[in-house]
């Protein structure tokens, strides 16, 4: 394959033992990958303690921290964070901030139902970025975002974190931020993905419950926009009113895995790699279940273009 | 030394959470004990799952105390809503400080987090002997025997074993090397006789109109002015000073009040390093 511009991560969900998951982040080291991203969310562990952990059994490979949401976390929390752990372990972090699974936010009394929630978004992150300065910790910032008002809210920050897979979407999505007058500025996926060699059910059965969560996430303007408003009408119904996510997930349509996440054999994975590289994508976060096991992560490392 | 303490402060740009987890992993053998005072401002499942994560990565070593101005009922709560999310309980709940709808920890924690509370106030102090695993106590020697018995009231209310609680003291203290030394202790003792609430004050026997002076130089001047207003007896009963041999001795009189372990705090001498250093080794000639 031929030389790919672009940082490759592998996403990982906190809900395993602290262990575990620092044992797949040493593989991810081991196998070449640029980034580890922590998740965080409210039924999982705590994402800050994670990435101290991770940090301390690897040497280099940059953590990112998210998607933090600063519904939940207040900012002057998240920038100490940073700066503890930067203190600790040197400037190999970065953080994701972003409205967060609404979902599940709303069971721990958060309410995701703000006006203006970009402009929430905007402010945390000012703050954030004032006190990391003050510290002197430089830490990259990114917007983790899916419609249209968070993409251009994006451009204040660091970079952007879309929640798409499929190029027409992200072509779609990279317009709504464009233009950007920075340089420095990147632009990257974060997908549920599931990039294998040989192909395991139990995967892509998580493959689609992922998938379907982004897709019921996503605003009513992207689902009217992909055409997909219609045929997720009663999965979000059930969604909505209680129905655990694993039937629910049933209901939606194959399509949904085609678009809102990477799933390819490793031996295709080259040429959707170049198609999002011509879209000016620089950051992949292939994001659950690829974290599945090793097996999964290795699978993924090896079907990436060699550095 | 049995266990590092550290208190949450909003003026020190360090968080907690992370802090902890950095010693834990740095350490293997001491417990790390943590007073979260931002009981009300972080999400409940937040508190809960970091406590969790930090119980995995120190394999036990943790414990989790809670700091807050009362209402009794959020404290009662909190302890309540943490240990329910520990055990994978669905928990659905709703108060004027905590909302939890259909919530479930996806984590397992592995250890079980000792719940510890640091309170002044009686009713908490009671409430930590009814519900709590521990209490930390800070204030002048007379009103830690007067708390200690509230705790047991509250113990026997529960019929719970003494055995099974912890009483701890936290106590500011100064190593002293040359004289002019005792001036941190008084700045220390100032500082806590500024912020002791009336409660602590009465029980400990200490006249308002003593410590109403003190109170009213450091909101205008500072610890410097106020530090120059406490007396010897208010040190004395405050603060624990002196060289390491009479440190250790006089942290080890509080166990005749019922306090089973003492925390050496801060500002512990000129030099905090090597204060701590010759506290440890003072504390174990002793014992």
């Amino acid at each position: 394959m031929e030389k790919v511009d672009i940082d490759f991560a592998v996403g990982l969900n906190a809900y395993e033992t602290v262990e575990e998951i620092v044992g797949k982040c040493i593989e991810a080291e081991r196998l070449g990958l640029d980034y580890v991203w922590i998740g965080d969310s409210p039924p999982h562990l705590y994402c800050p303690s994670i990435a101290a952990a991770v940090a301390s059994r690897t040497k280099k490979i940059r953590i990112g921290l998210g998607l933090l949401s600063p519904l939940l976390h207040a900012p002057d929390q998240i920038s100490s964070s940073i700066i503890t752990l930067t203190e600790a372990y040197g400037e190999r972090f970065e953080i994701c901030l972003g409205v967060g699974d609404r979902s599940q936010l709303s069971r721990v009394g958060v309410d995701t139902k703000l006006a203006e929630v970009w402009d929430h978004m905007l402010k945390a992150k000012r703050k954030i970025a004032r006190s990391l300065s003050t510290s002197g910790v430089a830490t990259k910032i990114w917007l983790g975002a899916q419609g249209p008002r968070m993409l251009a809210a994006s451009k204040s920050f660091d970079g952007v974190l879309m929640n798409y897979a499929s190029p027409r979407m992200i072509k779609w999505a990279i317009d709504k931020v464009k233009p950007v007058q920075r340089k420095d500025f990147d632009f990257g996926i974060y997908a549920p993905s599931y990039v294998y060699r040989k192909w395991r059910p139990q995967a892509y059965r998580l493959l689609r419950i992922a998938s379907a969560v982004v897709a019921l996430g996503a605003p009513t303007v992207v689902l009217d926009e992909f055409d997909f408003s219609k045929r997720l009408q009663r999965a979000k119904e059930e969604h909505e009113a209680g129905a655990r996510i694993e039937s629910v997930a049933k209901r939606v349509p194959s399509e949904v895995v085609d678009n809102f996440s990477v799933y390819t054999l490793s031996s295709k994975l080259s040429s959707y790699l170049r198609e999002l590289g011509d879209l000016g994508i620089s950051h992949i976060v292939f994001g659950f279940p690829q974290n599945l096991s090793k097996v999964t992560i290795r699978d993924l490392a090896d079907a990436l273009p060699k550095r | 030394m049995n266990c590092i303490w550290i208190k949450e402060t909003h003026k020190a740009q360090r968080e907690i959470f992370t802090v902890a987890t950095i010693i834990l992993l740095e350490t293997s053998k001491v417990k790390v004990g943590i007073e979260v005072t931002s009981l009300l401002d972080r999400n409940i499942s937040t508190i809960a799952r970091a406590a969790a994560t930090l119980s995995q990565i120190g394999k036990g070593r943790l414990r989790l105390i809670l700091d807050a101005a009362p209402p009794k009922a959020s404290m009662r709560d909190a302890a309540t809503l943490l240990r329910r999310i520990w055990t994978g309980e669905t928990v659905t709940f709703t108060s004027d400080r905590f909302r939890l709808s259909n919530y479930y920890a996806r984590y397992r924690p592995s250890f079980a987090t000792p719940i510890w509370f640091c309170a002044r106030d009686p009713k908490l102090l009671a409430l930590a002997g009814e519900i709590a695993d521990g209490v930390i106590l800070s204030g002048p020697k007379r009103y830690i025997e007067k708390a200690v018995a509230i705790v047991d009231q509250g113990l026997r209310k529960r019929k719970r074993r003494r055995g099974s609680f912890r009483f701890v003291a936290w106590v500011p203290t100064v190593i002293i090397e040359k004289k002019s030394d005792v001036k941190l202790a008084r700045e220390e003792a100032a500082t806590v006789l500024a912020d002791a609430p009336e409660v602590v004050l009465d029980m400990a026997d200490i006249p308002q109109e003593k410590v109403k002076p003190i109170k009213t130089v450091m909101a205008e001047r500072g610890v410097r002015g106020a530090s120059r207003m406490v007396a010897g007896d208010l040190l004395g009963d405050v603060a624990v000073y002196g060289s390491p041999e009479e440190v250790a001795l006089d942290l080890r009189s509080l166990e005749k009040y019922g306090i089973d372990e003492t925390i050496f705090g801060s500002p512990y001498g000129r030099e905090p390093v090597k204060a701590i250093r010759e506290m440890v080794q003072a504390w174990r000639r002793l014992t």
